[in-house]
């Protein structure tokens, strides 16, 4: 069999761990800077490793003939997608207009954390609302 | 689901990357359906029937009646 020769010659589990391994040290990064007051070293760290790794992420399956991910990969991406919605959206809609009644009730105060925490559930909740009438809106 | 990917493949002497290339796809998800954890897309699965030379149902079986 005639096998073609790859301009970037890369294995597709060297592709990830490079590009997970790039963000790992990018959070290390930053943990450091955090811990040894030194955060703009960190952020400085994490940008750069984060960028290089979604650089390598998205432009490598560019110049390279070797498949680096298919429709397996994009099958796992949409179950953990759905299990991590689901898991989300069971959590917040069984706990979260409880904690309202509570709060207004004075049985109970939310915390500033959280807050945070409802707020970036409502955000994901309605990004995926979008994201769900683009799709459907495309299909 | 039930297939006959590895028995095609060894009957033509090729190694999962060569398939994995030929049908444009990873070798891990040839690997994947052949250890049968993995059920390939009907386009997939038309690739790999077009590739081998036989029918879709000659190459998968989805085991509709449970036995």
């Amino acid at each position: 069999m005639n096998i073609t020769r790859n301009s970037v010659s890369i294995g597709k589990r060297t592709y990830e761990r490079t590009v997970w391994i790039l963000v790992g040290l990018g959070c290390l990064g930053l943990w450091s800077g955090i811990y040894l007051d030194a955060q703009l070293a960190g952020t400085i760290t994490y940008l750069v490793a984060v960028w290089v790794a979604m650089g390598i992420a998205f432009g490598l399956p560019r110049v390279t003939e070797t498949k680096l991910s298919d429709e397996r990969d994009e099958a796992h991406h949409n179950r953990a997608s759905g299990l991590m919605f689901s898991i989300a959206a069971i959590a917040t809609i069984s706990v979260v207009p409880a904690l309202y009644v509570l709060d207004a009730g004075g049985y109970f105060t939310i915390t500033s954390t959280m807050w945070g925490g409802i707020y970036v559930l409502s955000a994901l909740a309605l990004l995926y609302g979008l994201c769900y009438g683009i799709v459907l809106w495309r299909n | 689901m039930d297939n006959q990917v590895t028995e095609r493949r060894n009957e033509r002497d090729l190694s999962q990357g060569e398939l994995a290339e030929a049908v444009d796809v990873t070798r891990q998800t040839i690997n994947s359906i052949e250890r049968e954890r993995y059920d390939p897309s009907l386009e997939l699965a038309f690739k790999l029937a077009a590739y081998f030379d036989c029918r879709v149902d000659d190459l998968f079986d989805p085991d509709l009646d449970g036995e």
